[in-house]
């Protein structure tokens, strides 16, 4: 895999931090809030388990409330990441609170 | 359902949880509940709701109901079982959790205390307006409807992005006001008198935070399981690189956790580091967030609409008003925890009827 095409990963991962950030106030908890900021800060030179760490965080953890995000919540935040990311692509659903911030950048980044 | 038959119910399934959760080791419990075993397959919810009505009556109630893939099956026999295999290169299990996409659909028969039905959805879309790109304003679309008034409403409107409650984000809590602005149109279904258009300013805010974090398993064993998981189907890079030829034919919105793991993997390590180091640092750092878990999560909703143009039946400004605490009593299990919320005002699809109603019920999802 080359650098660039790593680089670009651990960057898409901190733009779902960051919308995520924007559309709840949150960072994922009490015990993530500090690793999620500091990997936000320097992606690229972040250690590998601070990347599968903010990597594993589920979106109930920026939500809260189990029933959140609701539909309208999901195509905002859909928004806000294809904004970041620099795409203009429809949400192709298939995601829900118990999806992790991985597994939604994965469904960004192949839309 | 009468409250013994209740209490029977609920006290046989939190024994079968608690039961169930001793028979299994701590890493075996927190993997099962996160990776890769689909999770939510089922659902069983028991709870009892004191309700007041506007004229000072009660109507309390209980209720059971065990869902499968998000449909209710019946109140007995529910056949629960776990899916264990584990295939890295299989899609995930659907799970009735899912999304419903640009729009989504709430149906609830009986929920209405008069004993109705209620039918709500709702979608936002992101508009671009000339001159108002700044704002970054959401179209919404919105369709109500109940079968006790028999009316049927349907809206449209713009809606802004998610703004910060002040002073909320020092705190860590998740907070967010979306407000609004609706044109309305009810339709009386057997008769012309209800039909009317009004305009509506609507609010939406969100406080909530999780307490009391802790591991609910340890992480140096969670992270061994993951790990050994790993290294079992791709033990060297090679081999991984052609399993993740095989996943990636899986459209990202179907992969399990793991297997988007084994990706992430794969994406973070050159050829030319050691295979080992780079799933065991992945491993390690997985585990430390799937271990996580809150004692205590609370969480309040308000949702209001004015009615700016029209004549609404009752009060111009009406809102609902939520407070919930859910608690996860148990050391080693994240699926099964205890809710006590409070409803107060009116529900959008029914707003000529005030809610005024405590629950309490426990919840266990697997």
């Amino acid at each position: 895999m080359t650098d660039d095409v790593k680089a670009k990963r651990r960057v898409n991962r901190k733009h779902v931090l960051g919308a995520l950030h924007d559309e709840t106030g949150g960072r994922g908890g009490d015990t993530a809030e500090d690793r999620v900021k500091e990997y936000c800060e320097d992606p690229e030179s972040a250690e590998r388990t601070e990347f599968a760490f903010v990597g594993a965080l589920t979106l109930q953890r920026f939500y809260i409330d189990p029933a959140k995000p609701t539909s309208a919540q999901r195509s905002s935040l859909w928004t806000n990441i294809m904004q970041r990311l620099e795409k203009e692509a429809s949400n192709p659903g298939g995601w829900d609170k118990d999806t992790n911030v991985s597994q939604l950048q994965a469904i960004a980044e192949e839309a | 359902m009468t409250r013994s038959r209740f209490l029977h119910a609920l006290v046989i399934a939190l024994l079968w949880g608690v039961v169930h959760a001793q028979n299994k080791t701590v890493d075996e419990a927190a993997v099962d509940a996160q990776n890769p075993a689909p999770i939510n397959m089922f659902e069983a919810e028991g709870g009892y709701r004191w309700s007041k009505r506007p004229d000072k009556t009660r109507d309390n109630e209980s209720w059971v109901r065990v869902l499968y893939k998000g449909a209710l099956i019946k109140e007995a026999g529910t056949p629960f079982k776990e899916a264990q295999s584990l295939d890295l290169a299989a899609p995930a299990v659907p799970t009735g959790a899912g999304d419903r996409n640009t729009w989504s659909l709430r149906y609830e028969n009986g929920k209405a205390e008069a004993g109705g039905s209620l039918l709500e959805a709702e979608g936002v879309q992101a508009l671009k307006l000339r001159g108002l790109d700044n704002l970054d304003l959401r179209g919404t679309a919105y369709i109500g409807g109940n079968s006790v008034g028999k009316t049927l409403l349907v809206a449209a409107g713009l809606e802004s992005p998610p703004m910060r409650i002040p002073f909320a984000s020092e705190t860590g809590a998740s907070n967010w006001v979306v407000v609004g602005i609706n044109g309305q149109h009810q339709e009386a279904v057997d008769t012309q008198a209800g039909d009317a258009n009004s305009a509506l300013v609507t609010l939406r805010a969100f406080l909530g935070k999780a307490f009391g974090w802790r591991k609910s398993a340890n992480v140096a064993e969670t992270a061994a399981k993951l790990e050994s998981q790993l290294l079992k189907q791709a033990p060297t890079f090679a081999e991984g690189r052609v399993l993740a030829e095989r996943i990636q034919k899986i459209p990202a919105n179907q992969r399990t956790k793991l297997q988007q793991l084994l990706l992430d993997t794969l994406g973070d390590v050159s050829a030319d580091e050691n295979w080992n180091d780079a799933v065991k640092q992945m491993a390690a750092g997985t585990a430390d967030a799937i271990t996580d878990q809150p004692t205590l999560a609370v969480y309040g909703e308000v949702s209001g609409w004015r009615t700016v143009s029209g004549e609404p039946e009752g009060p111009k400004t009406k809102s609902l008003s939520t407070i919930t605490v859910d608690y996860w009593f148990l050391d080693k299990r994240d699926n099964m925890f205890l809710r006590l919320r409070y409803e107060n005002g009116y529900e959008r699809a029914l707003p000529t009827l005030k809610l005024n109603r405590l629950m309490l019920s426990a919840t266990l999802r697997f």
